[in-house]
């Protein structure tokens, strides 16, 4: 072990694992959202899924599963290797997840996107959501640009920060559908305005705490 | 933590040193720009004088889009009444922040001038705090349905004023500990979070342009989604490439 690791080991140990807690419940949640809940039908979030949706939703399902299937593969994969991505950055080391994670963020905000127009209007927050998920696409790969780029030119404090917003976008859903009901309940919203309300706080909820980690929490100092 | 925090100013080379200075000026002068705007708008609206970005929007759009049924004039007249009183003391100083913010980032300025760094640094403190707090005030005293596209961007804004005056604190902490990157750090984050005002409005003209069949409340909803998250790449960048030196620290 390099004196640098055994200096940064702790704090990142404990990043690593918290964040992988976090990208199992958030792979998890995705999985059942866009595939399982088609096949199994078993939703996790029966409640945020009127009957009307839930039909619209499984229409579009059923007229093109390969996308859904393929969206929610690229996001499990990308919160399961965004730790190891991040815990290897911060030790100065390059992995199989240093590849994983950006191609997988990358497959997840393209997909995610194909499949919000699949979904349509009809969807659970209509229209509000296809431009959500269009603006995710956009900062989410803009994100990932910034990584790879940082890594090639050998900014690796760079590198590091920008996995790390990466990787708090690719863990949206974890704050997204808990706060729903919150909110649905709270302001006595539609599911639709509970939604936006939602996705809209996560999102830029999401960047407050990782740019917190990046600069309170670590530092300039690799 | 300041032992820790190497202050390792990456100055960026070539061709990226001048794309960051274009990209600053075109923030600065959209800044400037709309803080005329902002100063203008409810100083109008208190005297029932025409309201010059109202004016603007009609003149690059239609008078139906900024005048008509689901626009700001349409809609909020009867809320912003009631709540004048706050609403001018958050969008002039807001004014004030957008006006002076942008110029506390040329390292030009902070070295030559460092006294007019910190009395403007004082001033944008004070002008941001009375403006989310005044925001927060007229948040408070207004229905959610009674803001503009209603509940959804009422909560929006809530947390965005959170989030100024929370990044606000860091950044006032950190140059009280003489913790020079973290200070700028957070005032990129904080004026990026200010910036979504005139983005917000520049994404109200694209939508108007590019969606003719939405108003004013319909682009405002659209946009309010990743409105703070398009914003804050910027300021994130900025920083990235101001305290990301080519060589990692050992």
């Amino acid at each position: 072990m390099t004196d640098r690791q055994a200096t940064v080991g702790a704090p990142t140990d404990l990043l690593y694992k918290a964040g992988l807690a976090v990208g199992m419940v958030t792979a998890l949640a995705v999985v059942n959202q866009y595939v399982l809940r088609f096949l199994i039908d078993s939703n996790l979030f029966a409640a945020l899924t009127p009957a009307g949706i839930a039909e619209n939703d499984a229409m579009a399902f059923s007229a093109a599963p390969h996308w859904f299937v393929l969206y929610a593969a690229a996001a499990a994969l990308a919160v399961l290797s965004g730790p190891a991505a991040v815990r290897a950055s911060i030790l100065g080391q390059r992995g199989p997840a240093s590849v994983i994670f950006p191609a997988a963020s990358v497959a997840a905000a393209v997909l995610g996107a194909v499949v919000a127009f699949a979904l349509g209007p009809g969807s659970v927050g209509g229209t509000d959501l296809l431009f959500y998920w269009s603006g995710l696409a956009y900062v989410w790969l803009v994100a990932v640009g910034v990584s790879v780029w940082a890594t090639l030119t050998g900014r690796r404090v760079v590198a590091r920060d920008w996995l790390i917003h990466s990787y708090g976008l690719a863990c949206l859903p974890i704050t997204i559908y808990p706060m729903i009901p919150f909110w649905a309940w709270a302001m006595d919203m539609s599911i639709g305005g509970a939604t936006s309300t939602s996705v809209t706080l996560a999102f830029a909820g999401h960047f407050l705490v990782s740019f917190y980690v990046t600069v309170q929490i670590l530092g300039r100092r690799l | 933590m300041a032992s820790v925090f190497e202050v390792r100013q990456g100055r960026s080379v070539g061709g990226e040193r001048v794309a960051v200075r274009l990209l600053w000026a075109v923030f600065a002068g959209l800044c400037v720009f709309y803080s005329v705007f902002a100063f203008n708008y409810f100083i109008s609206f208190a005297t029932e004088q025409p309201i010059w970005w109202n004016h603007f929007m009609a003149a690059l759009l239609s008078e139906q889009y900024a005048f008509g049924p689901g626009s700001v004039h349409a809609d909020q007249a009867a809320p912003y009444s009631a709540g004048l009183l706050f609403l001018l003391v958050h969008t002039t100083m807001g004014a004030v922040c957008l006006a002076i913010g942008p110029f506390q980032f040329s390292s030009r300025i902070r070295q030559r001038y460092p006294a007019y760094h910190r009395a403007a640094g004082k001033v944008y403190l004070t002008s941001v705090t009375l403006s989310m707090v005044a925001g927060l005030a007229y948040l408070s005293q207004t229905p959610a349905a009674d803001v503009f596209s209603g509940a959804p961007f009422a909560i929006g804004l809530w947390g965005l004023d959170f989030m100024v005056l929370l990044t606000a604190y860091l950044a006032y902490t950190a140059i009280r500990k003489r913790d020079v990157v973290r200070h700028q750090a957070w005032m990129a984050f904080n004026l990026s979070l200010i910036f979504a005002t005139p983005m917000l409005r520049i994404f109200w003209l694209v939508f108007g342009w590019t969606l003719p069949s939405f108003n004013q409340a319909e682009a405002n909803i659209g946009v309010m989604t990743y409105l703070l998250p398009f914003c804050l790449l910027g300021g994130m960048i900025w920083f990235s490439l101001q305290h990301g030196g080519r060589k990692a620290a050992s």
